[in-house]
């Protein structure tokens, strides 16, 4: 009995926070594949510490921690990480048929690859400052202070308007 | 894009996603079944490799010093402290396979890279130790009858080469360490793709570690 309300209230919280998961993992993979180990991995730590889940933390707080650190090991792991054996037929989160925004996918698209290209801390601080979170969950979610948050996220901002300068450079010819 | 509007895109690009991302329920709790079987696949197999290899090592040595009757001095010190430096570096692989698998990951960002970052430094520290037997390796097939009836020549190349070997395994012991990284003799041992999440875990918790001393760390 114990077994299976565990079980329900892992599908519940991947369920309400399943955003956190994707746009993590989108932030640390470009190929779709990856995300999807990706998030194999989080939603599997997600499993094993659900049972030391301390109510007095926020679950969007505790997954963001889980994710992100499942993120950024995951990613220093890249270039020796064994392919993923009989879990390509396990998609975990899927984006139904709908109609797309192309003129704001490619922006979005932009966005994650500028976001992709930042500092392992710096790409999980913008994250959570584009989820508008505030300055102080920000700081307990990362264990930073918030003026360390604050000046850091000054710099990030700063770096990815130079990008997207540059880019509209590009474009243009100039 | 305007950067003043990337958040004003963000938002809509969440507003989308809660639209069209779907949880596929099933898969969930099949999922974390078997990447409880993988997890063993997932740890470094260099490291696996090492470990084993190192353990059976280390029985064949102590078992022949523990069997033999007759040896020269040079080659039961030698093996000793060979054999000593080997399970010393093979403690640290084994804490450092046990500390992961009991990472704390729900712990704040900055204190779990933080820990990865150290317990990267301790491989380092592995390697600095195997270093150490280097001289033992010029040392451990001398016996007294050889350097009794050696001439004058013999000894003083001999010495000579113990003498280099020590001066570079000391040396090789007080620098390989993370600040040294961007040295050539460095990147020639360590530049295998072994190396690379390593050196990144070390450099995250260098960041960690200036950021929350009030320092900005400088690209």
């Amino acid at each position: 009995m114990q077994e299976e309300s565990k079980e329900n209230r892992f599908i519940n919280v991947l369920e309400s926070h399943k955003g956190i998961l994707y746009k993590v993992a989108s932030s640390f993979c470009r190929d779709e594949t990856d995300r999807d180990d990706l998030v194999h991995e989080i939603i599997f730590e997600i499993w094993r510490s659900l049972d030391r889940y301390d109510a007095r933390t926020k679950y969007s707080t505790w997954i963001y921690r889980i994710s992100l650190n499942i993120g950024m090991s995951w990613k220093r792991r890249e270039s020796r990480r064994p392919k993923s054996i009989n879990s390509a037929d396990k998609v975990l989160l899927l984006i139904s048929d709908g109609e797309q925004n192309h003129e704001n996918d490619t922006a979005i698209n932009q966005l994650h690859e500028f976001i992709r290209e930042l500092r392992e801390l710096d790409r999980a601080i913008i994250l959570l400052y584009l989820e508008e979170k505030p300055y102080r969950e920000i700081a307990t979610i990362l264990g930073l202070s918030e003026t360390n948050i604050s000046t850091r996220i000054s710099r990030i901002k700063t770096e990815l308007k130079k990008k997207f300068q540059h880019e509209k450079k590009k474009e243009y010819g100039t | 894009m305007e950067p003043d509007k990337i958040l004003e895109y963000w938002k809509s690009y969440e507003n989308r996603l809660d639209e069209v991302l779907v949880l596929h329920r099933g898969n969930s709790l099949d999922i974390t079944r078997m990447k409880m079987r993988s997890m063993l696949r997932s740890m470094s197999p260099v490291k696996v490799f090492a470990i084993t290899v190192g353990i059976v090592w280390v029985i064949v040595v102590d078992a022949f010093l523990l069997a033999v009757d007759q040896a020269s001095i040079f080659f039961l010190v030698s093996m000793t402290i060979q054999s000593l430096i080997t399970k010393i570096a093979i403690g640290i692989y084994v804490y450092q396979l046990v500390l992961v698998y009991k990472l704390d990951v729900e712990s704040p960002v900055a204190q779990t890279q933080h820990r990865l970052g150290k317990l990267a430094n301790s491989t380092l520290l592995a390697t600095r130790i195997l270093f150490l037997q280097l001289p033992l390796w010029t040392t451990f097939f001398l016996n007294s009858q050889m350097i009794e009836n050696a001439g004058s020549l013999f000894i003083i190349l001999q010495s000579a080469i113990t003498l280099s070997f020590t001066i570079a395994a000391w040396w090789l012991f007080k620098n390989i360490r993370w600040e040294n990284r961007n040295k050539r003799w460095f990147k020639l041992f360590f530049s295998g793709i072994e190396w690379i999440p390593i050196l990144r875990s070390i450099e995250l918790s260098r960041e960690i570690e200036l950021l929350n001393n009030g320092i900005e760390a400088t690209n």
